[in-house]
């Protein structure tokens, strides 16, 4: 089971939204669980978000943000809807200089994170339902 | 608890005798004296003083009505017009008694759209659910407009008080799309305005197609807040429902500078509807209701809706649009554009119910408490007024919420602090923090609408005495006895 923490802040909620997609599918679990590692997303013209991945938490930090950090992904929020719906892949985002990675010699946790958030933002964008409580029963 | 006032309405009749009348109109189904029915009826979200009616009646015709204004006329007692209770300004608290008239229960009849000249004639209790799920089942090449309100919010409350909907970009206010009305007069007297008004007895349900040429008389009841007489049926404009539609999101940073980005998108003349809500607001959609702003998050989140009858003309309104935002960033304005409905997906779809109107705004509903500033305002003093509010708002430690629209392509706005709080826990606090809202934007010529009488109150120490001289006049003219809704703008 993963804790995914509730965003107070615009970016943490969507990251929230996005990552609790998945939540409780056993192949997005086997990637978490375990993995404790510390991603940086800075959307240009907002601000810096840390995920923390740590046991089976997922955390959200945007104040006093740890300097050392597995990755660094930086991009604008148009870069960002592109890659969600499909419009760039993200080979060609890096290499028409849309994304900027620091960390991006580290592979293994690069595709790993590609396979967590990309596919996770991806699969939230392409659902057909524009519907809370469609998608959402429990809540109702 | 709901306390009732002495006062002498039983003067010259007995409130036995006053129920007996009732039941012999409405039938004893129909009324009620029992405090436990009476009591939903005494009060509403906001913080004006609650008080209980005498009477609900609930009726189910014009003839019934009539007979009601003629005996309560007679008998000096008040009648307060009721649909849903939805509005924020304590506008169906009978405030002196006598005896509510509940329209939503019987009277809630779509009586007739006119598919040729696009209009729906309304019985009074018709709600923004019922009549879009009539247009969306039998009409679907037609739309109504809808407000920020849930779906059992009525349909011709909103108009007759001059609410705002989600084409009033385009189209101003919408008592500005009624095209006739039926009123019961105190006198009794059944009359329609408009191009209904030929017609001896009745009128064909065809001819509620025009407000004008003729002399104006629908202003005797527009805005009047049930002061003047009962509307039993109202004449809705409708419109042709363009098959593409979208809806961008503006992302703002900068307290002010939503204001010019409203204002030159409004003068644009292609956008549908323009909303704009503290970031705050977006937050409380999504089960946040105490919500910080954290550094580097943007200041205001504008909604512009547009669309088009072929794509191309949709693709072009997109074009237009992008190019007016691109010139405010020339200006120096900080603005993201987005696809509403690619960014709500990611974000959470609960901010949908901004979008899908009719809706239940979770940020409306979640406190026993909620009041406002509600105003029509010159949209040249927004940049003054926000950041002036907000200062108020964080002075208070209240989250701002602040929402405001563009109407009828930029001739003016709308200004709206939204407070939602606890009742009979943060009254004082609250009511402190309007009066300071209200005194601050009516200083810069804001015009509340659907106000409580404490407002009202506060506008005539800066009306022009001559306009409040006519404005008695008229009243004392129409409703002598001062029957019709008493107590609301100081009457």
């Amino acid at each position: 089971m993963i804790s995914i923490q509730k965003g107070e802040d615009l970016l943490s909620i969507s990251l929230s939204t996005i990552l609790n997609y998945r939540k409780d599918e056993p192949e997005f679990q086997k990637l978490v669980i375990d993995w404790n590692k510390k991603i940086l997303i800075d959307i240009a013209d907002f601000y810096p978000v840390e995920i923390i991945f740590h046991r089976n938490d997922i955390k959200f930090k945007v104040n006093d943000i740890d300097k050392k950090v597995d990755i660094k992904v930086k991009m604008n929020i148009y870069t960002l809807l592109d890659l969600a719906y499909g419009r760039i892949s993200p080979v060609k985002a890096v290499i028409q200089r849309k994304i900027r990675i620091k960390g991006l010699l580290k592979f293994r946790i690069l595709l790993k994170f590609m396979n967590i958030f990309l596919k996770s933002m991806q699969m939230v964008a392409s659902d057909p339902s524009n519907n809370y409580y469609e998608l959402n029963k429990e809540n109702r | 608890m709901t306390e009732t006032k002495e006062r002498n309405l039983y003067e010259k009749i007995s409130k036995q005798d006053v129920f007996k009348k009732l039941e012999d109109i409405f039938g004893s189904k129909n009324v009620t004296d029992k405090p436990v029915d009476l009591y939903p009826y005494s009060y509403d979200m906001t913080e004006c003083e609650p008080h209980m009616p005498d009477f609900v009646v609930i009726p189910e015709n014009s003839a019934q009505l009539i007979e009601l204004v003629k005996f309560c006329n007679q008998n000096s007692i008040p009648i307060v017009p009721y649909i849903s209770g939805n509005n924020v300004g304590g506008l169906t608290i009978p405030e002196q008694g006598g005896i509510v008239v509940d329209f939503g229960k019987k009277m809630n009849k779509i009586l007739h759209i006119n598919d040729n000249m696009m209009y729906a004639l309304l019985e009074p209790g018709v709600t923004f659910g019922e009549l879009k799920k009539h247009l969306d089942d039998n009409y679907p090449h037609l739309r109504y407009s809808y407000p920020f309100a849930p779906p059992y919010a009525g349909v011709v409350g909103n108009v007759i008080l001059s609410g705002m909907n989600n084409l009033s970009c385009k189209l101003g206010s919408m008592g500005d799309s009624i095209n006739g009305l039926e009123v019961i007069t105190v006198d009794g007297e059944l009359i329609r305005i408009g191009s209904c008004f030929y017609g001896k007895d009745t009128a064909d349900d065809d001819s509620w197609w025009s407000r004008y040429p003729m002399p104006d008389l629908m202003g005797l009841f527009i805005n009047w807040q049930g002061m003047t007489g009962l509307v039993t049926k109202c004449a809705v404009q409708l419109w042709p429902n363009p098959p593409f539609k979208k809806t961008y999101l503006g992302i703002v940073f900068g307290l002010p500078d939503i204001g010019p980005v409203i204002r030159e998108v409004g003068r644009t003349e292609i956008v549908d509807d323009i909303s704009a809500v503290s970031i705050e607001v977006v937050k409380m959609a999504v089960e946040l209701p105490e919500p910080v702003k954290i550094a580097g998050e943007p200041d205001f989140a504008g909604l512009f809706s547009i669309s088009g009858k072929t794509e191309s003309l949709l693709r072009a309104k997109e074009e237009y649009l992008k190019l007016t935002i691109e010139n405010l960033k020339k200006k120096g304005i900080k603005i993201l554009l987005v696809d509403a409905d690619e960014f709500t997906k990611l974000f959470s779809l609960r901010v949908r119910c901004h979008l899908d109107l009719p809706a239940v705004i979770l940020s409306l509903v979640e406190y026993s408490g909620l009041t406002w500033f509600g105003s029509y305002a010159p949209t040249h003093k927004l940049e003054l007024l926000i950041p002036k509010v907000n200062d108020l708002f964080i002075k208070y430690k209240v989250p701002p919420f602040i929402y405001m629209k563009i109407m009828k392509h930029a001739h003016y706005g709308i200004f709206r602090p939204i407070l939602r709080y606890n009742k009979y826990k943060d009254e004082e606090k609250i009511h402190n923090l309007l009066n300071e809202i209200a005194e601050l934007c009516i200083a810069e010529g804001c015009i509340p609408y659907k106000t409580p009488a404490w407002m009202t109150e506060k506008m005539r120490e800066v009306i022009n005495p001559g306009w409040l001289k006519l404005f008695d006049k008229i009243k004392n003219c129409i409703d002598p006895n001062n029957i019709f809704n008493p107590g609301r703008w100081n009457t």
